[in-house]
């Protein structure tokens, strides 16, 4: 009786399950974790009251648990929990836009060097060989020196160095793609190229672009950290972890938390943001 | 085992040392700066603090130079390792 009802449940569910999808928990961690950092963020006035740029060197180096500063304050006595979340504003912004404008570009660039293929195929690739022979910081460090300090620069030097990556794994996408009965039908029911490029094509060569973008932003708010960390990133009033990491460096053998704590705040980023994108390359593999 | 199933073996971890290699390189500018290590690293950071604009052009393509050695050298044990892969 048992032999008979066991065999006989687990192939009525099994299927179903398949069909539905198992929540992919690596994905929902990732998710959760970044909308709570993105909420943390976004609230900041709501869960702190202090303010992040306000000095009092009378309180200055206040331990952690302080009253009124729940995370301490740093060496000019601002508190460092506001700074903290005000920083993530900051920090999460400039990544994700920083990560937006070269995925954009180098995907459409990425498509029409595919699609085209020729002279303009052969003139980009050379031109991200050329950018991928320097190694990413020394480059982007070099463009925000030229273009001076400041979130504009970091903007512009991230995405000059940056749409290559997306420009050559779309191309290598298009090339396959391009030769598929789907694109080959599009073709001769003489659609517009912008609509074959844009509706049939992008949607199916785009997904290995996203998942690298994930991975991208953990690298691209390392950058605007390291940035601030060498002087370079948003300005010194403004909270930056990277600024913050720089400050409390001289005070790590007496007050450790002071640079642990926006160490601390990056690598939990960095953990969602490749959850994501491991969970996004787990959903597409099941597909 | 060496001759046979490490040279097949190697090609992927060889390809993988290769970009972080320049990774690394890259990364000498912060680690020199933690540890006020006196390198190339420190002469980019120093010449960005001093708004010397060529020591900063001289040391990226110094970089490049090394990124791009490298890279060559990836290639080319790369195709010594696997005999379907041709170098142009």
């Amino acid at each position: 009786m048992i032999s008979l009802t066991l065999p006989g449940r687990s192939a009525r569910t099994l299927p179903t399950r398949r069909r539905t999808g198992r929540p992919n928990g690596t994905l929902v961690v990732g998710l959760v974790l970044l909308a709570l950092l993105v909420l943390a963020a976004i609230c900041a006035p709501l869960i702190t009251s202090a303010d992040p740029i306000a000095q009092d060197l009378t309180k200055a180096l206040l331990p952690p648990g302080s009253p009124n500063h729940l995370l301490g304050t740093d060496r000019l006595g601002r508190d460092v929990l506001a700074r903290l979340l005000y920083g993530a504003r900051v920090d999460l912004r400039v990544g994700v836009l920083a990560v937006a404008t070269p995925f954009v570009l180098g995907s459409l660039l990425g498509l029409l060097a595919g699609w085209v293929g020729g002279w303009f195929d052969t003139l980009l690739m050379r031109i991200v060989d050329m950018v991928v022979a320097f190694p990413f910081f020394v480059l982007v460090i070099a463009l925000v020196f030229a273009l001076g300090a400041g979130t504009t620069s970091i903007y512009v030097a991230i995405t000059l160095v940056g749409w290559v990556a997306y420009a050559r794994i779309v191309r290598g996408e298009v090339l396959v793609a391009k030769n598929q009965e789907y694109a080959l039908a599009a073709r001769v029911s003489g659609l517009p190229t912008w609509r074959i490029l844009l509706r049939h094509l992008l949607p199916n060569v785009i997904l290995q672009a996203v998942v690298f973008s994930m991975s991208d932003i953990v690298l691209t708010i390392l950058a605007i950290v390291t940035l601030g960390y060498l002087g370079l990133g948003v300005p010194p009033p403004t909270p930056d972890w990277g600024s913050m990491i720089q400050d409390g460096q001289q005070f790590m053998l007496t007050h450790w938390y002071l640079p642990a704590l926006p160490g601390f705040a990056v690598v939990l980023t960095g953990l969602a943001l490749a959850l994501i994108a491991d969970g996004l390359v787990e959903r597409m593999g099941r597909r | 085992m060496l001759a046979h199933a490490l040279r097949n073996a190697a090609v992927s971890s060889i390809t993988v040392l290769g970009v972080n290699i320049a990774y690394l390189v890259g990364s000498t500018l912060v680690v020199e700066r933690v540890f006020s290590l006196p390198g190339i690293g420190t002469l980019m950071i120093d010449g960005i603090f001093n708004r010397d604009f060529p020591v900063v052009q001289g040391v990226t393509m110094v970089f490049a130079v090394m990124v791009v050695a490298v890279n060559l050298l990836t290639d080319v044990t790369h195709a010594s390792l696997d005999p379907r892969v041709r170098l142009p």
